[in-house]
């Protein structure tokens, strides 16, 4: 399937090139278009929509191993059900009991696999170290630092990483790959380790690097020309989508009074604010210590026209008490244009991953 | 002699290695397999070269996002070299990119050079935004900060620039710029950098060392952060920094990361 997806794209480019002179026009105009809409399309996000179309049912109910026929006895209930095992997403029920395609999806529901991304748990699946170097750079609180980066590495530990604190401890990072974390219980023990920490700042470093530098990184922190309603409804909607695949997309947004002034944060969740009185995204938003995330702490407001405003729940002298305080105008918010290629790969990853545990075919061989 | 609990996996860190490292979910070999259908099928078509142009910047583009920066590079040489009047701005930018994931300091001032070039004999594609970019890496590659300019690179920047003011032995500068009421929220390493310049401008007056309180829970470790706050106290204690300490450091700084190693000669200071 990896293999037709990608030679799609190819052939995509072979058609657009010919389809001036050869039949099969309506096939080129279509890739024609496709590579038109926007200057940093990739084969990903075709791919992106492939992998995520609406997945077979992932069936929760618990199954017998044993197979058992007939009515079961009430009175034995536990211990019928200490026999059950679970047919989900990395579920603890073997092939034999429970289809392979609900096991080890090649879709997003591959990337259930229980982290509890929630609130409850924000603290210890965040990194024990902000972005930036605050007491230094603090003139530019709010814009600095490698957040791309700390957003990308985050979202990396969160989807991929196998923290396993029964084992001798050892470092490794995930690369769009499944990775074990042996020693340490969850994202804030390990990246609170100095050692570890060291290591990880460069690794932060570096994934920076690779996302913010590009041109298409640099077209979505520059352009700050604003949202409109229909893009901000768009923006909202695909958010909203990307957190029922378990994802928490990555999102650039920037400064529509400062040229050049962008951040990026990943997204727990989109909810309507009584207070504000409007929708608002809510965000992780790595400036800030990842205990603030909790409550929607962090976050963007829309307003009815589309409009955005970044909100930090600070301490308004004014007033003389904390509250949301939305005042830095939002001139353009995406979903970066790593996101897609990333989950892609991950995606797949993890499927072969699950699929060499469980004994089930591996449908990137296809 | 080196109390390292963990064992480091080298090609997950050291970014020139990242270059290099495969995408498994598309590995090269198969990159190879549609490279060489790729060249078969432009044999066979003979694209004019404003179509080859369009598929050259495809490629490198494609290949960016899987993460073959090197073969990524020869796409959008390829595709600069082309020789049409279309907008050419993502390949000249993407292959500063590249060597800003590199490192190459002089490849990057070479590909910021060519894309000057590009633009001053095309200016009707020299846009805000472009000129935004090229001004920012102009900072980049000459190490110096403007005060004026947010976002995008300045924090890449002005972290080159406080790497140059230590080799240059600037520290009062550079301690003055601290804010040090947010130390408290700050890592490891922020705290042992003021510590270490603290020490350096006003020696054994200093009577606090921020880093101590936060490396309690992990002394000896083997990070720079704890490395070099150990030393600043043996230093402030009177004592001498021993070579076995100072030799652990070296030896990091060889063997795990070179990030923080500019350090080294200021802490040598202190011998």
């Amino acid at each position: 399937m990896r293999k037709t997806l990608t030679l799609l794209a190819y052939l995509g480019l072979f058609i657009f090139v010919s389809c001036e002179n050869q039949p099969g026009m309506l096939m080129g105009s279509a890739f024609k278009n496709m590579f038109n809409v926007t200057e940093w399309f990739s084969s990903a996000d075709k791919e992106y929509e492939q992998l995520n179309k609406p997945a077979a049912n992932s069936n929760e109910n618990l199954i017998s191993c044993n197979d058992q026929n007939g009515a079961i006895d009430f009175s034995q209930f536990q211990k019928v059900k200490d026999s059950l095992c679970q047919c989900k997403p990395w579920g603890s029920c073997d092939k034999g009991s429970c289809q392979c395609e609900i096991l080890c999806p090649l879709n997003h529901e591959i990337l259930n696999r229980n982290q509890s991304l929630n609130d409850a748990n924000v603290v210890l699946n965040s990194m024990a170290f902000t972005n930036g170097d605050k007491a230094f750079y603090s003139k530019y609180d709010g814009y600095k630092g490698f957040c791309w980066g700390h957003a990308s590495l985050t979202s990396k530990f969160n989807r991929l990483a196998l923290f396993d604190a029964s084992k001798p401890r050892a470092y490794s990072n995930p690369n769009n790959e499944p990775v074990d974390i042996p020693g340490f219980k969850n994202l804030y023990e390990f990246s609170k380790h100095p050692e570890v920490q060291a290591l990880l700042m460069d690794k932060v470093g570096s994934e920076w690097s690779k996302y913010a530098g590009t041109f298409q990184g640099a077209k979505s922190v520059l352009d700050n020309s604003g949202v409109d309603e229909s893009e901000s409804r768009n923006l909202v909607a695909d958010i909203e989508e990307r957190l029922k695949r378990n994802q928490q997309p990555s999102l650039l947004f920037n400064n529509k009074s400062e040229f050049g002034s962008a951040h990026v944060v990943l997204v727990s969740g989109v909810k309507y604010d009584k207070e504000l009185r409007k929708k608002v995204i809510c965000l992780r938003d790595n400036n800030f210590p990842a205990i603030s995330h909790m409550n929607c702490g962090t976050k963007i407001a829309v307003d009815a026209d589309g409009a955005m405003n970044y909100c930090k729940y600070q301490y308004d002298k004014e007033v003389k008490m904390y509250r949301d305080v939305c005042d830095e105008p939002v001139g353009n918010a995406q979903i970066t244009h790593n996101e897609n290629r990333d989950s892609v790969d991950q995606i797949m990853n993890l499927h072969t991953k699950c699929a060499n545990d469980k004994d089930c075919p591996n449908k990137n061989n296809n | 002699m080196k109390k390292l609990f963990l064992s480091i996996i080298l090609t997950s860190v050291c970014s020139a290695q990242m270059v290099k490292a495969e995408n498994k979910a598309f590995p090269l070999a198969k990159v190879f397999e549609y490279e060489k259908a790729l060249t078969e099928e432009l044999k066979k078509r003979n694209p004019s070269a404003k179509e080859k142009q369009a598929i050259y910047n495809l490629a490198g583009r494609e290949l960016y996002y899987l993460g073959y920066y090197d073969k990524a590079d020869e796409y959008y040489k390829k595709s600069i070299d082309e020789n049409v009047n279309v907008n050419k701005s993502e390949a000249y930018v993407n292959r500063i990119s590249v060597q800003l994931i590199k490192k190459d300091s002089g490849l990057l001032k070479e590909r910021v050079s060519e894309a000057r070039k590009y633009f001053s004999q095309n200016k009707k594609y020299f846009s805000k935004d472009m000129e935004f970019y090229l001004s920012s890496m102009d900072e980049v590659v000459n190490k110096k900060v403007s005060n004026t300019k947010p976002g995008l690179f300045s924090f890449y920047t002005e972290q080159l620039s406080f790497k140059e003011e230590v080799k240059n032995k600037n520290y009062s500068e550079l301690l003055a710029r601290y804010d040090v009421q947010k130390l408290a929220d700050a890592d490891y390493m922020q705290n042992t950098k003021y510590d270490l310049l603290h020490v350096l401008v006003r020696k054994k007056m200093v009577s606090h060392l921020f880093c101590v309180d936060k490396i309690k829970d992990y002394r000896n470790s083997y990070a720079p952060s704890v490395m070099i706050c150990e030393m600043l106290e043996d230093y402030l204690k009177g004592n001498k920094i021993s070579e076995e300490k100072m030799k652990r450091l070296e030896s990091y700084f060889e063997e795990i990361s070179d990030t923080e190693s500019y350090l080294l000669p200021a802490v040598k200071e202190l011998l």
